[in-house]
């Protein structure tokens, strides 16, 4: 899970793997792992859902925390313009250290809707450019199951 | 510490001892369980037995071994899922094969959640303020609007008015020289 702070990872891994949802929001300090199996149309697989902490700058990412990751999920605030930004500079981060991997990107608080500050034009840049953008809500559990079904899914096929 | 005398580094060694409670476990390259010691427990880590996968035993170490260079660090990993427990880990490889060593950072890692959790909130904080700062600057252009058009269809009603006004004026008084 990576993204800037305070976009919700932990809160998605949460909904994802105990569907439980706080609203009280708790920095993460280091790197807090979870398992959950997944079940896919012929086979399971078993995702290690490594939630790191969220940091202000791309550089600040800790590369051992990438070690022999196989795919990543990428969290934007969709009510926070600029966590789509740093996303992004992530994203090229990310793959200048472990090289390309699947991953997917999730404009999480679709709650918020009235709040929303991110563009369709944005997203539909992001889709022509072959991304996969998901609207998620770790609050009303809104395109989770289906995010983390996403990855597991590409990462079956990689 | 070689340089320092015998009773300085038997100090420094209890001090680390009690304060990062170090525990290791000796695995080879692909992670088969070798050998282990310390306190393995407090960081969730239990039920060992000689020539088993680590890595099907402790989530973390699942992709990351081997570790293909020279060492690795973890700082702050959190090692019992629930429980505000972290330990920094550093994987190394030497001609026995790979060791694990885990030091406790609990009180560093709860020192730096509480200034990591006020900086964000602030950060927050400021972020919803500029928010309610555009929104009251919408709202106030919108009422700026609206004033001004009321404005003018007010002027437009008090110039027809006048002009009703001087036309009933002027009809009265044609009226009075007849």
């Amino acid at each position: 899970m990576l993204g800037t702070f305070a976009v919700g990872k932990t809160s998605l891994v949460r909904r994802f793997v105990e569907s439980i949802y706080s609203d009280k929001y708790h920095t993460t300090i280091g790197v807090k792992i979870d398992k959950k199996l997944v079940q896919l149309e012929n086979s399971e697989l078993m995702l290690i859902l490594w939630d790191i902490e969220g940091t202000e700058t791309e550089f600040e990412l800790r590369k051992s925390y990438l070690r022999g990751a196989a795919g990543y999920l990428l969290v934007a605030d969709g009510t926070r313009q600029d966590t789509l930004y740093k996303a992004l500079a992530l994203q090229t981060r990310v793959e200048e250290i472990v090289g390309s991997l699947p991953f997917l990107l999730l404009m999480n608080k679709a709650d918020l809707a009235d709040q929303w500050n991110i563009s369709e034009r944005e997203t539909t840049a992001l889709n022509e450019k072959g991304w996969e953008v998901i609207q998620t809500s770790a609050k009303t559990g809104l395109g989770v199951e289906e995010a983390f079904h996403a990855l597991a899914k590409k990462l079956a096929e990689a | 510490m070689k340089h320092l005398p015998l009773p300085i580094q038997d100090f420094i060694l209890a001090l680390t001892d009690d304060m990062l409670s170090p525990a290791y476990m000796l695995v080879t390259k692909d992670g088969r369980l070798i050998e282990w010691g310390g306190d393995l427990e407090s960081y969730g880590v239990k039920d060992l037995e000689k020539n088993m996968d680590v890595s099907e035993h402790i989530p973390f170490l699942v992709g990351v071994l081997p570790i293909g260079i020279n060492s690795l660090f973890l700082p702050h990993v959190q090692t019992k899922p629930d429980v505000f427990a972290f330990a920094d880990v550093y994987l190394f490889t030497r001609e026995q094969g790979t060791w694990i060593l885990f030091l406790d950072s609990t009180s560093e890692t709860a020192q730096r959640h509480s200034m990591q959790q006020k900086l964000y909130d602030s950060k927050l904080q400021v972020t919803n303020l500029e928010r309610e700062g555009e929104a009251l600057y919408e709202a106030n252009a919108f009422l700026e609007q609206m004033v001004s058009e009321r404005t003018a269809e007010l002027s437009q009603t008090i110039q027809k008015l006048r002009q009703q006004l001087s036309e009933v004026e002027r009809v009265r008084k044609a009226g009075q020289e007849k």
